[in-house]
């Protein structure tokens, strides 16, 4: 039987990874007669700094190494030592990558990988969070509850689509819209697809706080001829403007039209 | 390149302690560098690299070299041979370093391997196979099974859960 104090265990290490020690994680496995058990430990550098490939001999001079059992204790663990040889250093490589990097890995999955991926830690969850430009929604009523946290988790997010397929639930209402346009205030990109239980009230509300929007894209919605003119009114940055199969345009006897400029492309209503 | 200029060698320091010369047409490339290649090279520095070894240095100067050769071949081939592990130093070194294309590169090629672990299940799999532990709270997970049960893959309803679940 061995017994491993710290010290012997940063000798351990040290014998068992070859070439280069990533700081952050070591995971040991262990293969016992009875179970396989993995022993993670954190490392402590000088500098701990992510990222930091540290050498073989620079590792043991100056790197302690805290057990995640019992920190900054002396701790014992008792291996048989024909079993010593079995042991295989896994490191987890991400670890090493900064965020920028893997947010230009996440930029090539898909919406579902994405999705997927961003549930397998915390850092992946943030990383990912932050740097969602573009999102796409089922617009139920409910979401209203969960806005506030999803923008708080895709605090970078300006383009956004909000499309209903069930039609026979209700879609999301004005409060939504306004609770998006608050959060959302650099929204550039929109995209309402039918959403029926929007008014001109809310467009109207909409059209005031998101003022940069560029593109807006509208189907299948009620609000009218008044909640278009407001958008043409506010947001003088738009570019692009499609509409099709608006209703509710009985509601007022005013044409769509901008008040003061012309828009640089023209609306299909 | 003009070969009337007598092209000059920048000098690096790699976190392995090798020295290794770098000739301009190629230092050039790293966004990093560029700024201070007059500098290094009137005064004879080094310019240390804590986190690229020389064997990384060597394929970024490597692919540096091709594709200013030959622009519109991209090459493909040694980038996607490289296993994981070489990957990910790679995107450290050329992050580091900035060289844009090869930070595209490499990050379409790694982000290959997570879909193809991407098609098992769960994220329990790629866990596993990245060796990433789950840092999220077993209530947590636990709710997610139970969700992923009656809703089926990841839904919306899964997300925005998710989001406000593990925000608090």
């Amino acid at each position: 039987m061995y017994y491993f104090s710290d010290h012997t265990w940063l000798c351990f290490i040290n014998a068992f990874c070859v070439g280069t020690v990533r700081v952050d994680t070591v995971h040991v496995r262990w293969k016992s007669k009875k179970d396989d058990f993995i022993f993670p430990f954190d490392v402590f550098g000088p500098d701990n700094h992510r990222g930091l490939q540290l050498r073989r001999k620079r590792f043991y001079h100056t790197l302690a190494i805290v057990l995640e059992l019992e920190p900054n204790k002396e701790v014992e663990v008792a291996v048989e030592a024909e079993f010593l040889e079995n042991i295989v250093v896994e490191l987890d490589y991400t670890a090493n990558l900064p965020d920028e990097c893997l947010a230009s890995i996440f930029h090539f999955l898909s919406s579902s990988d994405r999705k997927q991926c961003s549930l397998v830690c915390h850092r992946w969850f943030r990383v990912d969070g932050q740097n969602r430009h573009r999102f796409s929604l089922n617009a139920r009523a409910y979401i209203l509850y969960f806005l506030p946290s999803l923008f708080t988790r895709f605090d970078s997010m300006t383009n956004l689509a909000l499309l209903r397929c069930n039609w026979k639930s209700n879609s999301l209402n004005d409060d939504a819209l306004v609770l998006i346009s608050i959060r959302c205030r650099s929204l550039t990109r929109l995209k309402l697809r039918g959403c029926r239980e929007l008014t001109k009230k809310g467009v109207a509300e909409f059209a005031k706080n998101c003022t940069g929007l560029k593109k807006l894209s509208v189907g299948l919605c009620m609000f009218g001829a008044c909640a278009m003119n407001a958008i043409l009114d506010h947001c003088t940055a738009l570019e692009e403007l499609y509409v099709k199969r608006l209703k509710g345009l009985n509601d007022s006897a005013d044409p769509i039209a901008p008040a003061q400029r012309v828009p640089r492309s023209n609306p299909s209503a | 390149m003009s070969s009337s200029k007598k092209s000059r060698i920048v000098k690096f320091k790699t976190s392995d302690d090798k020295t290794f010369e770098v000739e301009e047409a190629v230092a050039v490339q790293f966004e990093t560098i560029k700024s201070m290649i007059d500098y290094v090279c009137a005064n004879d520095c080094t310019i240390p690299l804590p986190n690229v070894n020389a064997k990384t240095l060597a394929m970024v100067v490597e692919w540096c070299k091709k594709h200013a050769d030959e622009r519109d071949q991209l090459m493909e081939v040694d980038v996607d041979e490289a296993p994981g592990a070489v990957l990910y130093d790679l995107l450290v070194a050329a992050t580091y370093l900035r060289v844009e294309d090869l930070i595209h590169r490499v990050s379409q090629r790694v982000s290959k391997m997570v879909i193809e672990i991407g098609k098992l299940p769960e994220e329990e799999d790629v866990r596993k196979t990245i060796n990433i532990k789950s840092d999220f709270p077993p209530q947590v997970e636990e709710e997610l099974r139970k969700l992923r049960r009656t809703l089926g893959p990841l839904s919306d309803v899964l997300v925005l859960f998710v989001s406000s679940g593990l925000l608090e």
